[in-house]
């Protein structure tokens, strides 16, 4: 099969390879806003490594690392030129962020509920439904990036129906 | 094996910003190709783009810089801390302006740089731009011209040397083959395919992940 003959279906992109990159991020007019990386498992502490190495070769000021039951949220500390973790916060009663049944595809349902998360971010409503202190995170370093940008999947994903 | 590398205006634009605003993704890439490592390939139209988005707002400070001062001018600071930050944001708005003066050489230096093969468009690439306005619609004239660019370009390595490693690092959404859900844009996809040329989505060149086999399985 040639990868035009599929071209329609990219599955020479394969999604469930280990990708070092965000999963979503958030941009405007050019302007980096926020990096996400979305876990449903595997190591909380290898995917904030690797977000904030990220966000140390592309300028994004804030990360979102979202596994299941939590979320740390990054910063670049202007003052030293580093990372620094905002905090971590959990996420339980957030019914968007419910973790999928384990899976093969239990990565990508969970990447894309968290990117359907974030755009509902965009009303003060859901914002306001947020459990404290996961409110005061959000609020402060997540809605200013999703209400001022786009956000988007950083490659291609199949649809849904047809994984696993 | 040689792997060479398109870039676009966004690319320029991350590298010749003033320096706090710089991706070192993109200072690493040219640090790359100067070594050798890579060849970096730029098409010509984009540095010119590259100065006017430099020229505009994006960049300029002082939407950084008011509120502060207005915050400053509620009273609620010391006399001495308001001097100091006052002077801070001088100097940062000097700074900028300064930066952004400086700019457009910057941008034009990468022609002088080893490893970095900014190109014009020639007579294939117009024909090439005129045919995909032809195919598609709703893609701006300039992406056109981009990508018809890239396409050609890489058509070109790829018939001199059959075993290049063709990327394109590519921000601009509108010649991604994916949408912002990550669903495939058929079209775009294509003609990349056809033209053995990967999509990343950004310089670190790390995302899509290409399979070690592509395109060797066409």
């Amino acid at each position: 099969m040639t990868q035009t003959d599929r071209a329609d279906d990219p599955a020479c992109y394969d999604p469930l390879m280990e990708t070092e990159g965000p999963d979503i991020v958030v941009v405007a007019q050019g302007r980096r806003l926020l990096a996400v990386e979305v876990k449903a498992t595997g190591d909380l502490a290898r995917a904030v490594d690797q977000l904030s190495r990220t966000m140390l070769q592309l300028p994004y000021p804030v990360g979102l690392v979202i596994v299941a039951g939590g979320l740390v949220v990054l910063r670049r500390d202007f003052g030293t030129g580093s990372i620094a973790t905002v905090g971590t916060f959990s996420t339980s009663g957030v019914p968007a962020l419910e973790p999928p049944a384990p899976g093969p595809s239990a990565g990508l349902v969970f990447e894309a509920r968290v990117r359907q998360w974030l755009e509902s971010l965009r009303s003060s409503h859901v914002v306001n439904a947020l459990p404290r202190p996961l409110f005061d995170a959000v609020a402060d370093w997540v809605v200013p990036a999703v209400a001022a940008g786009e956000v988007r999947v950083t490659g291609p994903r199949p649809a849904l129906a047809r994984v696993g | 094996m040689t792997q060479h590398v398109f870039v676009e205006t966004n690319f320029v634009v991350d590298w010749a910003a003033p320096a706090h605003h710089r991706a070192a993704a993109a200072v690493a890439l040219v640090e790359r190709a100067e070594r050798g490592e890579l060849v970096l390939h730029l098409p010509a139209v984009c540095l010119l783009e590259a100065r006017s988005v430099l020229r505009g707002g994006r960049f300029q400070p002082r939407d950084d810089a008011d509120p502060i001062r207005a915050f400053i001018g509620l009273g609620s600071t010391s006399p001495e801390e308001k001097r100091v930050v006052l002077q801070s944001l001088d100097r940062y708005e000097a700074y900028i302006k300064r930066e952004l003066t400086d700019a457009p050489a910057r941008v034009e230096s990468l022609r002088q740089r080893s490893g970095i093969d900014v190109f014009a468009a020639d007579d294939l690439v117009l024909v090439r731009s005129i045919e995909l306005t032809g195919e598609v619609e709703g893609t701006k004239p300039f992406d056109l011209a981009v990508l018809a660019a890239v396409l050609v370009r890489a058509e070109r390595i790829r018939a001199g040397d059959p075993s290049a490693q063709i990327s394109f690092c590519e921000l601009d959404a509108d010649l991604q083959p994916w949408d912002r859900k990550g669903a495939s844009r058929a079209w775009l996809q294509a003609l990349y395919d056809a033209s053995h040329v990967w999509v990343y989505a950004d310089f670190t060149m790390v995302g899509p992940p290409r399979p070690p086999s592509w395109p060797t399985v066409l």
